[in-house]
């Protein structure tokens, strides 16, 4: 019996970070195999390599066994393979029945039959088990049933193979039952299936075999009976132990923010955050670990007052904030780096002198009674550049003219300007070549040798574990791992990122 | 006239039949601009597109001695105008408010001039035998509703085909659905091969074609000649019913009608009520717009109107 | 040489570059479409110039018409860098000229030291008031703010033809319009002989006061960041919601300032056709000032030119003003266009830049 899929010697690279590099990954048909990485491991591209969103360097692609090559998801599609995205392409005002039939509607001269549309769908849903109202709106249905449509559109254009990408992100228990329920009866019949995920639970409940990328290099393949999460944590995270290179003399500073019982919800609806504790002290850093989507970035907008808090308290320097604005957070010494930086850190079309002063515009010296002192400001920023070697042609000039490692400096020269009580970090090294994150860690740990309690969120796990005094997990809104001790325990901290409970918790030194 | 010579049921008929007349261009453009909105590209150039082609279908009309030619003429150029549009909103991704109005100020200026040139030496404004009102046979001697609907020119006929052939269209045929995704959510259309910039062109040269015929109806089918102010805002308040109609041929029909009516009631209102000042009923249908907007917000516009879609 | 080159392929690709050369390539259809009426389009052009600019009444006709475009635009301009698209410039310009001829109607004899400044501030606040109804409309009903301001300015046209013809006309004449608004109001002559009065110098004065405005002020700063990118204004601690009701609150004002003006310096009296699409022009004055208050005054300038020295081009040269129009149009066009030709050219050539991982 053929192999499903084979790729073979995947290589790309994008600007100089190399994302994959001679990957292969086989699927066999009527088996469901995971794809299991860090953020940042390579899991993503690879698939949309496959499903022609994106163009390999080097390699090769078979389907069924012949080779091919994807110029668009139309060509994937034609093959036979789907791909359900994290991000659902359902069109909300339409019914369930028009977001599947569209672009392949059943016609009879200019006539769309929306009858014969209803019984094909129906028919795909009783094949495979897929239960359906093709005559609700998809604004009504909840996130598990919207996914179930994405699913069978694809099975309605005769999909093979189908590509999940993180489908339990947005799912309750319940829901991931039903889905693997359905996964499972999907391959019964001979389908095949890749689901990318980073919980370690889900694969070893759900996949025949899994392959664990790490770094955009394969680290094995192996039968997912045949081992344990422990293995498989292992390969994720890599087996080298890592000495923090920050002093662990605790300076034991004063607690500048204190988080209690904090909850929030995230973009659509769903609580993000469930009840955090978390205090942070002057003169430490605190790495969060844990994969994207797991609650940081919401933990760093509603203590940047960019989110809006359900419940719990927050007290900077022992004064509680009751409502979050940025406005307030910035006069309460909090700064932040987001990780979107080009969307929101900067103004991208307005120059460096714009933007230097974005946050401290208002108050003095580089405003006084609301006219702005064009010369302060020019000596900020250009001592900004110097000091931290913004590489720019002149302070005028535009900041997208900046690279990515520059912007980021120019970014976090801003805020550590300001003399922040609290610095909050999100992938502060994302895309940056090595110099530039070099020069970046060293900040971090000025500032944090300075005073400044700093939150620092990164999917890059080395980073965390290199830069932190402590380490906390963060696992579907919660934290579930806390951790100071001189050596980080690595293992653990990749098995908490994955949603596997430690039998134990460190005690955080108090 | 008074009170009393309205109530009579001539009157009322009347002024129904005119108001169904006087609804024509502004539904036609509203239709349009209906096919335009809902695919994500809204035109605020209309009312330009309106004078060039009732320019446009009056010019070549005198011409040719045609009025037909006219009318294919003003199709023309109402598929180019929307050809332009398109290419400017839908390929170079400008900002379609500034190229709505941009189109506007060049469509005004484009027929104010070469009605100049054309006709510089006639003494008298030039004008031509409009359409011939084309009585339906049996339908026109129903009492009330055949003099109401079936006693009109051929440009009002075209206009009652016109909306069930759209509402067929945007409703019954997979370009409609597609349409409807590319407005709502351009990339999830693009997810699944819908070419999303071909039904937005389309869309727009339809929206042109039909603001064009729109504003040719004045001069080949109402007044027979051509005047700089003829549109007089109408493009503006076809954008409004495009809102008021929610998008929906049939709703905009309706309220084109009501438009049409309190057209056509203006003028005889005034000599009724010469206590209130002209300017007030002359408002009336500008305020009117206003209050179906603050009633009529309950549907949402399509949510990708004015918004350029730019693939990842 | 290389750094000659360099050299070189940065000022054809600047932005102002590409711009002239798309004023440039508009002038050149238009001199085509001079050409269809039969004149010779240097003829035509020449006249033009001269008709803007060849004799002190000539200036001064250009200068009279540049006022209400400059006023006008720079409001808008304003309003553009916080990408706020007020289109009902052209109502606000009836209504600043309602309230400045309410000022010179019906306060009596007032020294010109006070009449003035109350008669403009009057057009300024009216204007902006309007404006405001559009932005309230939009943010408590949710209405369509491009259709309301449309109306808007239809009503504004229609309140001024009843008010200049019903309770506020002049007794004494059979035409629809005021009396004449007393002198305490009026705008001096600056120019004897001319018609050019002092609303041109307020012009300048607001232009430069707006330049110093959006350059030195934190609330310049702040309109343009919320314009820039709104996320990035909210995360730096911007409110920008009351932004965007300043920026059409500031545009209002102007536009109703330049009704003012209009009234105060040129007609002394509320009239009919006040303002003949001025609204509609400075919104594209603005766009080709690049939204800058300096670049506004020239393009202010080039506009007023075109439409006085269309007269004198018609009256020697038979090619009709309406000419004009169609050359304001074909300008908006290629500039629009052109600018995004070279920003789509950009951001291709920058391509492969950095790409998200994962």
């Amino acid at each position: 019996m053929k192999d499903s899929l084979v790729l073979k010697n995947i290589t790309k690279r994008f600007a100089d970070v190399l994302a994959l590099e001679s990957v292969c990954f086989t699927l066999r048909r009527g088996e469901i195999h995971a794809l299991l990485g860090e953020n940042g491991a390579g899991k993503t591209t690879l698939m949309n390599i496959l499903y022609g969103l994106v163009r390999p360097d080097s390699g090769e692609i078979s389907v069924r066994g012949e080779n091919c090559w994807m110029h668009s998801p139309l060509d994937a599609l034609a093959q036979g393979i789907g791909m359900v995205h994290q991000h659902f392409m359902l069109v909300p005002t339409m019914t369930v029945a028009e977001n599947i039939i569209l672009g392949q509607e059943p016609t009879k001269g200019p006539y769309l039959l929306y009858n014969e549309a209803e019984r094909l769908i129906e028919q795909v849903s009783e094949e495979f088990g897929l239960e359906v109202q093709p005559n609700r709106q998809v604004w009504q249905l909840s996130v598990g049933e919207q996914q179930r449509i994405e699913i069978i559109k694809i099975l309605y254009r005769n999909a093979d193979i189908l590509i999940l990408d993180e489908p339990t992100a947005v799912l309750t228990p319940p829901e991931v039952i039903s889905l693997f329920k359905t996964l499972k009866s999907l391959t019964d019949i001979g389908k095949s299936v890749v689901f990318i995920t980073h919980k370690l639970s889900e694969v070893m409940a759900i996949s025949d075999r899994v392959t664990v990328l790490r770094k955009g290099r394969v680290q094995g393949t192996v039968i997912s009976c045949e081992s344990n999460e422990k293995e498989l944590a292992h390969l994720m995270v890599g087996r080298d132990v890592v000495f923090s290179t920050s002093s662990h003399e605790n300076m034991s500073g004063d607690i500048v923010a204190s988080i209690q019982q904090l909850s929030a919800n995230g973009d659509h609806g769903k609580l993000a955050l469930a009840d955090i504790d978390l205090d942070l002290r002057a003169g430490e850093i605190v790495g969060v670990a844990g994969v994207d989507g797991n609650g940081q970035g919401e933990l760093a907008q509603v203590l940047a007052g960019l989110r809006k808090k359900l419940s719990g308290n927050i007290y900077i320097k022992e004064q509680e904030i009751v409502d979050t604005n940025p406005a307030t957070q910035i006069s309460h010494g909090v700064a932040y780096v987001p990780s979107d930086r080009k969307a929101l850190g900067v103004a991208l079309d307005l120059s460096l002198l714009t933007n230097s002063v974005l946050k401290n515009h208002n108050i003095e010296p580089y405003s006084r009674r609301g006219i702005l002192q064009h010369s302060t400001i020019r000596k900020f920023t250009e001592g900004l550049v110097n000091d931290y070697d913004i590489r720019c042609p002149s302070v005028e000039g535009s900041v997208h003219t900046l690279s990515g490692g520059n912007l980021q400096k120019l970014i976090l020269a801003r805020e550590i300007s300001s003399a922040p009580s609290l610095l909050i970090v999100e992938q502060p090294t994302r895309g940056l070549d090595v110099g530039a994150t070099e020069t970046i860690r060293n900040l971090l740990l000025e500032q944090r040798d300075q005073g400044a309690a700093i939150l620092l969120i990164s999917t890059d796990l080395d980073e965390v574990l290199t830069l932190s005094n402590r380490v906390v997990v963060m696992y579907e809104g919660s934290i579930v791992y806390e951790s100071s001790s001189k050596v980080f325990n690595r293992d653990e901290i990749g098995l908490a990122m994955a949603g596997f409970k430690t039998t134990h918790k460190e005690q955080v030194v108090e | 006239m008074n009170w009393t010579d309205i109530l009579t049921a001539s009157f009322i008929i009347q002024i129904l039949a005119s108001g169904v007349r006087l609804s024509t261009p502004l539904i036609l453009a509203a239709l349009g601009e209906i096919f335009a909105e809902r695919s994500g590209v809204m035109n605020l150039g209309i009312e330009g597109i309106m004078l060039l082609g009732s320019f446009i279908g009056f010019s070549v009309a005198i011409l040719t001695g045609n009025l037909w030619a006219g009318v294919g003429a003003s199709i023309l150029l109402g598929a180019l105008m929307g050809l332009l549009f398109a290419f400017m909103s839908v390929t170079l991704n400008a900002n379609q408010i500034i190229i709505g109005l941009s189109l506007l100020i060049f469509c005004t200026g484009a027929a104010v001039y070469f009605y100049r040139l054309q006709f510089s030496f006639s003494l008298l404004p030039p004008s031509i035998d409009i359409f011939e009102t084309l009585s339906i046979p049996l339908l026109s001697q129903i009492p009330i509703l055949g003099p109401i609907f079936f006693d009109h020119t051929i440009f009002t006929y075209m206009m009652f085909l016109a909306i069930p052939i759209s509402t067929f269209v945007l409703y019954r045929t997979p370009f409609g659905l597609r349409i409807k995704a590319v407005g709502e959510y351009p990339q999830a259309a693009d997810t699944v091969g819908v070419n999303v910039a071909f039904i937005r062109y389309s869309c727009v040269i339809i929206g042109g074609i039909l603001a064009a015929l729109g504003g040719a109806y004045f001069s080949l089918a109402e007044i027979g000649i051509y005047a700089d102010t003829l549109i007089g805002g109408r493009g503006f308040i076809a954008l409004a019913l495009v809102v008021f109609g929610r998008w929906n041929p049939v709703w905009a029909l309706a309220g084109g009608l009501v438009f049409g009516i309190v057209d056509a009631l203006q003028t005889r209102l005034q000599f009724l009520l010469s206590e209130v000042p002209s300017n007030f009923l002359i408002m009336m249908p500008y305020v009117l717009t206003i209050l179906i907007l603050l009633i009529g917000r309950n549907k949402q516009a399509p949510s990708a109107i004015n918004i350029p879609f730019i693939r990842e | 040489m290389k750094i000659l080159m360099i050299t070189i392929r940065r000022i054809y690709t600047s932005p102002i570059t590409i711009q002239i050369g798309a004023v440039f390539l508009a002038f050149l259809g238009g001199a085509f479409l001079i050409a269809l009426s039969g004149a010779s389009p240097i003829d035509a052009y020449q006249t033009l110039v001269q008709g803007a600019f060849g004799s002190k009444n000539n200036i001064a006709e250009t200068l009279v018409k540049t006022t209400p475009l400059l006023l006008t635009g720079l409001g808008l301009a304003v309003a553009l860098r916080a990408r706020v698209f007020n289109i009902g410039a052209e109502g606000q310009i009836y209504m600043g000229a309602i309230g400045a001829a309410f000022v010179g109607l019906f306060l009596g004899d007032i020294p010109t030291f006070i009449g003035i400044p109350l008669a403009m501030l009057a057009g300024f606040i009216v204007g902006a008031l309007w404006a405001s109804i559009a932005g309230i409309l939009k943010l408590k009903l949710g209405a369509n703010e491009i259709i309301v301001t449309l109306m808007m300015n239809y009503i504004a046209i229609e309140i001024t033809h009843y008010l200049i013809s019903g309770p506020w006309k002049d007794p004494t004449a059979t035409e629809p319009f005021t009396a004449e608004v007393a002198k305490g109001i009026q705008l001096p002559i600056i120019i004897p002989g001319t018609r050019l009065h002092a609303g041109i110098i307020i012009a300048v004065i607001a232009t430069i006061l707006l330049w110093w405005v959006m350059r030195y002020t934190v609330l310049g700063y702040q309109l343009v960041l919320t314009g820039a990118n709104p996320n990035a204004a909210e995360y730096g601690g911007i409110n920008t919601g009351r932004m965007i009701l300043l920026a059409m609150l500031i545009s209002g004002g102007f536009a109703g300032l330049a009704g003012a003006s209009e009234i105060s310096g040129l007609h002394h009296r509320l009239l009919e056709g006040l303002s003949p699409g001025y609204g509609y022009t400075a919104i594209a004055i603005a766009l080709l000032g690049k939204e800058k208050p300096l670049g506004v005054l020239v393009a202010a300038l080039l506009f007023a030119g075109l439409v006085v020295g269309a007269d004198g081009m018609q009256r020697s040269t038979g090619v009709p003003i309406a000419v004009v129009l169609l050359i304001e149009g074909l300008v908006l066009l290629f500039v629009v266009g052109s600018d995004r030709l070279r920003l789509n050219w950009q951001t291709t050539s920058k391509d492969g830049e950095e790409n998200e991982l994962d």
